[in-house]
């Protein structure tokens, strides 16, 4: 058994100090930590509540007072900081924002946003109302926020909607009247083309004509200079007479009067007739023309002679541009009972930047080295429009040095079928 | 005896309380008054079967208050019983706790209120001056005389892993308001008044004993010994005078304030031992006691220190300047068995194989180290043998 020392009872006058109430923990028998706690939270609220930009109001349901404000409520309402608690709803809202506020005070509806001007000098205000419900009690809290910024940029943006709107309308019409211009314009060079080249060409049948003849011994015996010079007159007037008809053509098509002609034909027999009638001018450049067409090529419902005249521009073209070797032209049905015609020369090629160009008018690529100009630059952009006109589709890939492969897709349009993305209003339209 | 330095600070902590009949009424008001709606009312079977539980939930309802009754509460009551009642407390969303009753039912009641706003473990906060956190409010009614758990800063709460009742001192134990109403005094068995009745007695004698008393202690100690020696044998013979049942409510009163702020002695250090080995009525365990332990203290009283106790207990002395101890604790074992608490330790089943731990136990409880004789652990062995 442990007998107790002096010091161990030393230990129970300690204890017995904490037991008579001198603890450190003996002063505590209050609430005043916690309440010290809560006031502390109640002043960070207060602080949030009061550095809101908006106007806050809190009003009881029970009796329409104003149960608690924030400093923008009394600044806004021109009530002394702290006298709004307690007053009467009536007493500080304008009349028309009440007839709001007043159902929501009364039970009918849970939530509104509405407009209003408040304080001197009055500022526009958007102000939501809610129920909310606290410590036993009911309330409508009352948010007001300033949208003085917000009407001024909405005007400004109003006004500048309204400006670009007649802006458009002032470009559109004055664009309008220049379009109109441009086709007068235009109408008036395709109507002096049309009737110049008419004129134009009577003369030249004549030039060519008699020279022909001349040159068939028709008008007596020639020296041989004489006959060479003769040539030289013949020739140059076929060649005017092939630019003039070009310039002709497109002219007409600038006026969009294409007819297509539809019939159903041989598609490899066309394009045969077609490298025919070039094998000469190939020759005559020096340059070998080959073809590789179907055995069993389709026969396909489409427009004969523009199908002639694409793959000659075609053709000839290949053989303009190509200083060596010569034109190749393979013919394939495709699997839609059309054919595709490709058109393969050994050209000097098309940079991918200058791809574009070739389908203009009036365009050239620079012809090779030593070789002169031909034509006016109008075969391509011709042919482009021609293909469209019969639904055909012409696209092109090059290789700067190796040569470019033109390819002409024509569709069989079958009989009785029309153009696509031509919608005529017949019975069909609904 | 430790002497009392005149400089040493003292303090004296009493709740509001309310002294008269029909206090019980005002439970509704009070609890409203903290701001309570919700609150917990602790109390136990016997006091819900004598209709006092009742009267207290009609007067919390009269006052809007929703109530949770909460009665799984036994004597002596368990740790678990305090866990059970905290995890009631905070299912119910309570913000106060109302008791009803004895010792068990306000001890029980304080533990509840210990865990709610501490958290943890009620058995964690054993020992003096342990609670960090105030209580929520504590409204108690008590419904025996005795125990003064309503205005004590005490609370007793036995740990049935170890089988020992352990003591929670603090003065944030000190209930927020007591409703002591004599009325609800008259439904007391015999037994029960005189176990009680006998536990004022001790309070106020091992107060008027401690060696933290002071004079205001004396006071209210002196005057609660004076009291159960006038109205105890009253209460018995006439269990529904309502004269008597006041004068032992008021002696409890007094004997509560004296001793939760002088605290005790090694009669309730032993007592505590007792109670949580064998489970065994406190207030009977104090009575068989306190003759012996002051056998053992009264010989470092001052001559006129024994003269007050002796003439509080209506000893008649005659100019005397001394009395002698055997008188004192004479007049204490008449008077018990007067009231027909006869039995010892032994017939109540303790064995002398119990007592070396019994000792040990003791000694290592707070109310020992205010004890004004300081024991070694023989000492306290021969007290319980001598109450064998």
């Amino acid at each position: 058994m442990k007998r107790r020392s002096e010091s161990d009872y030393a230990e129970w006058d300690e204890l017995r100090a904490r037991v008579i109430g001198l603890g450190e923990n003996s002063a505590q028998k209050s609430y005043y930590p916690e309440l010290v706690e809560q006031m502390a939270e109640q002043e960070r609220f207060r602080a949030l509540l009061d550095e809101v930009p908006d106007l806050i109001l809190v009003v009881s349901v029970t009796d329409g007072s104003v149960a608690d404000a924030n400093d923008a409520a009394a600044r806004v309402l021109g009530v002394p900081k702290g006298d709004l608690a307690g007053r009467d709803i009536h007493e500080v809202l304008p009349e028309a924002l009440l007839r709001s506020i007043d159902p929501l005070l009364a039970g009918e509806g849970m939530r509104l946003v509405a407009e209003s001007t408040l304080g001197t000098p009055a500022i526009a205000y958007e102000i939501s109302a809610r129920h909310v419900d606290f410590g036993g009690g009911h309330y409508v809290v009352v948010i007001g926020r300033d949208i003085t910024e917000r009407k001024r940029t909405a005007k400004l943006l109003e006004d500048h909607r309204r400006q670009l709107e007649f802006e458009v309308e002032r470009r559109t019409a004055a664009l309008s009247e220049t379009v109109i211009h441009l086709r007068e314009a235009a109408d008036v060079r395709n109507r002096f083309l049309a009737k110049m080249s008419h004129e134009l060409r009577t003369p030249l049948n004549s030039i060519i004509g008699f020279s022909g003849v001349m040159l068939q011994g028709h008008a007596g015996d020639m020296t041989e200079e004489a006959i060479r010079q003769l040539s030289m007159i013949n020739d140059s007037g076929k060649h005017l007479l092939t630019l003039i008809n070009e310039v002709l053509n497109y002219s007409r098509i600038e006026q969009g009067s294409i007819e297509v002609d539809c019939e159903s034909f041989n598609g490899g027999d066309v394009v045969r007739r077609a490298v025919h009638m070039l094998e000469h001018e190939a020759k005559r450049r020096g340059l070998v023309l080959t073809e590789r067409i179907c055995d069993e090529c389709p026969v396909i419902y489409s427009d004969p002679g523009k199908v002639t005249q694409v793959l000659t521009n075609l053709i000839e073209n290949g053989l303009k541009y190509s200083s060596a070797g010569g034109v190749t032209v393979h013919a394939d049905p495709d699997d839609r009972g059309g054919i595709v015609v490709k058109v393969i020369d050994t050209g000097q090629g098309i940079a991918a930047s200058d791809i574009d160009i070739i389908w203009h008018e009036f365009r050239q690529l620079p012809r090779p080295e030593g070789a002169l100009s031909e034509g006016i630059g109008l075969g391509l952009a011709i042919s482009a429009r021609l293909a469209e006109a019969i639904g055909a589709e012409l696209t092109v890939e090059s290789q700067v040095g190796v040569g470019s492969t033109f390819t002409f897709r024509v569709p069989n349009l079958e009989e009785g079928c029309l153009l696509p993305g031509r919608r005529p209003a017949g019975p069909e339209a609904q | 005896m430790v002497t009392r330095s005149v400089q040493e600070m003292r303090k004296f902590v009493a709740p509001e309380f309310v002294f008269g009949v029909d206090a019980r009424g005002l439970a509704g008001r009070y609890t409203a008054n903290f701001g309570a709606k919700k609150v917990l009312v602790v109390s136990d079977p016997g006091v819900c079967e004598a209709g006092w539980t009742d009267a207290v939930m009609a007067s919390l309802a009269d006052a809007g208050i929703e109530t949770t009754l909460y009665t799984d509460v036994t004597p002596n009551p368990r740790s678990h019983e305090a866990m059970r009642g905290a995890e009631e407390y905070r299912a119910h969303g309570c913000q106060a706790v109302v008791a009803v009753g004895g010792g068990s039912p306000m001890d029980c009641a304080k533990g509840i209120c210990v865990v709610v706003s501490n958290g943890g473990d009620i058995l964690v906060y054993e020992g003096v001056d342990r609670i960090p956190i105030p209580m929520p409010p504590l409204v108690c009614v008590p419904t025996t005389a005795g125990t003064a758990a309503d205005v004590s800063q005490f609370c007793i709460i036995t740990d049935e892993h170890r089988d020992v009742k352990i003591a929670l001192v603090s003065k944030a134990l000190v209930p927020d308001v007591a409703l002591i109403d004599a009325e609800t005094l008259v439904t007391m068995p015999a037994d029960l008044t005189a176990a009680t009745g006998l536990d004022a007695l001790v309070h106020a004698v091992e107060a008027f004993s401690s060696n933290a008393s002071w004079e205001i202690t004396d006071l209210c100690a002196l005057r609660a010994i004076e009291g159960v020696f006038r109205w105890l044998e009253p209460c018995m013979d006439d269990p529904l005078s309502i004269e008597s049942r006041t004068g032992m409510a008021l002696a409890s009163l007094e004997a509560g304030l004296a001793f939760s702020n002088a605290s005790l002695g090694a009669t309730h250090a032993m007592a505590h031992a007792l109670g949580g080995k064998l489970d065994l009525p406190h207030g009977e365990c104090n009575a068989l006691l306190l003759e012996h332990v002051l056998n053992f203290n009264l010989p470092v009283f001052s001559a006129g220190r024994r003269v007050q106790l002796a003439r509080a207990m209506g000893i008649a002395i005659d100019s005397a300047t001394d009395v002698e101890p055997q008188a004192i604790s004479e007049r204490l074992h008449l008077f018990r068995h007067g009231i027909g608490v006869v039995d010892s330790l032994s017939s109540l089943g303790v064995t002398r194989a119990d007592l070396p731990l019994l000792a040990e136990t003791a000694m290592g409880d707070a109310c020992m180290v205010t004890n004004p004789r300081r024991p070694q652990q023989e000492d306290i062995e021969a007290i319980y043998e001598a109450a064998f």
